[in-house]
């Protein structure tokens, strides 16, 4: 595939990535103000992918950072999951630890987020410059390599998610009631998690922190299209490609300087806002 | 496991923490029989119901732990949402078969609530949430329904309504056993077959409601002394309040 090709397709894809991720962590976490990068996942990937810089593996070529970026992600979304696990250890049948998951995800970011500028002031002259694309992310330095690797990612999210639709809708009748309905629960919440955390931290590798579309499209979606996860799955990875491309073509219009995140936030915001009013008139 | 039981719990002890929520706890209970649970705050009502729901030994499906609300936003007309009882039966890339349909369709007919199928389940008032919640239960095709509060919400005249759905249930589905933890349950008594009373995470009684209900056994299960006001309610009163320590606050 050419350069072309790929730096125009790959905000569809990080974009569809990002809604449906953030659409199954909203679901699952039942936290309104659950994102993509809520488990720690972009303060992972950025500090692994500086000490990837320092270490010397860009000598390998980009898909080699990348490689250590989407390692970083897991390996703190596995630190995450640690403690929901050791939380929720002898608590038995009352359910999952959502709230533990949302605080120690946050907690695990930030302690990325600030290794990661210890990293950076003790790194030589440049490194800053080659991993700012995972702090803030960046559509237009696109790797084939790890392009090829995001479209499969979200495939394999896509179908797992989806072939949980219907236990993801009777989450929302409470956990108890789920399982004395015969729902596996727990195996719910395992795959929902897994496979946000796929998306997100091959669409993290790819193309860095790309901030608003995660939480935002979820929320449009669900007041758009309702809760059904049948609809509202495929509506808010649907809606994440658009909005992510239509944002990457505003930005040719956009001064230097900008990012796809800067231009979601400012032209879909005022929509979200729209979309809240008129939820509140009714 | 005799015949004609649904589930049993036998000695079962829970802890939340260190506490010690339901103590050397037994209880079983046969088909169609209508079972209130009585007790203070705290008594292990609701953790009894969730034990149930989640580890009782069953002679065959598990019984039904009913949702307690339907939130404002959830997005599903009344069929829909009674559809999800259905949910472990169904097949995540296939819509529900007709005899999916069928059972939900049944079961809103057996409660009366055929009017709430097409509207959306959100906007339904407290009482007819009830209705739909309990139609899920009883779609499921569970042998037992277990309802947590379920008059919580309801205003006198829902709650005397609530009691005429329980008769109505008995007489369209003889064989669904249902377990109510309720707080008001002189409203409720006529409707019930069996009373069990909870206090301090033990069942002390447990037989017919007039059996049950007497004030003895409320003054020693509340802690505090419990007289009948009027032939059907039952008064805690302000003497009986001081002895049980309400004046240290």
């Amino acid at each position: 595939m050419g350069f072309e090709a790929t730096s125009l397709a790959a905000p569809l894809v990080v974009g569809a990535s990002l809604g449906l991720a953030g659409a199954a962590l909203q679901s699952t976490l039942r936290n309104p103000l659950a994102e993509p990068y809520l488990l720690g996942t972009v303060g992972g990937a950025a500090l692994a992918a500086s000490l990837a810089v320092v270490a010397g593996v860009g000598a390998f070529g980009g898909i080699a950072v990348s490689l250590c970026a989407f390692g970083g992600s897991c390996a703190s979304l596995a630190l995450v999951c640690l403690v929901a696990w050791l939380a929720s250890r002898g608590k038995g049948v009352y359910g999952f630890p959502a709230e533990t998951v949302s605080l120690a995800g946050f907690a695990v970011g930030s302690i990325a987020g600030s290794a990661e500028m210890v990293v950076i002031s003790h790194a030589p002259a440049g490194t800053f410059e080659s991993v700012s694309k995972w702090l803030f992310g960046d559509l237009s330095r696109i790797s084939p390599h790890a392009f090829a690797f995001a479209c499969v990612a979200l495939a394999v999210s896509a179908i797992a998610l989806y072939s949980q639709n219907r236990n993801l809708d009777s989450l929302a009748l409470g956990d108890v009631c789920a399982r004395s309905l015969g729902v596996d629960v727990r195996k719910t919440y395992i795959v929902s998690l897994g496979a946000a955390s796929l998306a997100t931290a091959a669409s993290v590798s790819l193309a860095g922190a790309i901030g608003f579309v995660g939480l935002i499209t979820p929320h449009a979606a669900r007041r758009i299209f309702g809760c059904r996860h049948c609809v509202y799955l495929p509506a808010s990875m649907a809606g994440g490609a658009l909005f992510l491309f239509a944002a990457q073509q505003l930005l040719r219009f956009m001064p230097e300087g900008s990012n796809a995140g800067i231009v979601c936030a400012l032209s879909g915001g005022p929509f979200f806002l729209f979309l809240l009013a008129r939820r509140a008139r009714q | 496991m005799n015949r004609g039981f649904v589930f049993s719990l036998e000695n079962h002890t829970a802890f939340a923490g260190k506490a010690k929520i339901l103590d050397g706890v037994s209880l079983a209970v046969r088909q169609g029989e209508r079972i209130v649970l009585a007790g203070p705050n705290g008594a292990g009502k609701t953790s009894l119901l969730r034990v149930i729901a989640l580890c009782a030994r069953t002679s065959g499906a598990r019984p039904v732990f009913a949702p307690q609300d339907i939130p404002a936003d959830c997005g599903l007309s009344g069929r829909e949402f009674v559809m999800l009882g259905r949910t472990a039966g169904l097949k995540p890339f296939r819509r529900p078969s007709p005899a999916d349909f069928a059972a939900v369709d049944a079961a809103l007919a057996a409660l009366g609530a055929e009017h709430l199928a097409d509207r959306p389940a959100g906007a339904a008032s407290g009482g007819e949430k009830q209705l739909l919640a309990v139609a899920l239960a009883v779609a499921s095709g569970a042998p037992a329904v277990l309802l947590d509060e379920p008059s919580a919400h309801l205003d006198m005249v829902r709650a005397a309504e609530f009691s005429r759905l329980l008769e109505m249930l008995a007489e369209r589905r003889p064989g669904l056993a249902v377990v109510a933890a309720v707080h008001d349950f002189e409203n409720a008594s006529g409707a019930f077959t069996r009373a069990v009373l909870m206090s301090a995470g033990r069942i002390v009684r447990d037989g017919t409601p007039e059996e049950v209900f007497t004030q003895e056994n409320l003054s020693a299960a509340y802690g505090v002394r419990v007289w009948r006001a009027t032939r059907t309610a039952w008064r805690a009163g302000a003497a009986s309040c001081r002895n049980a320590g309400f004046e240290r606050l």
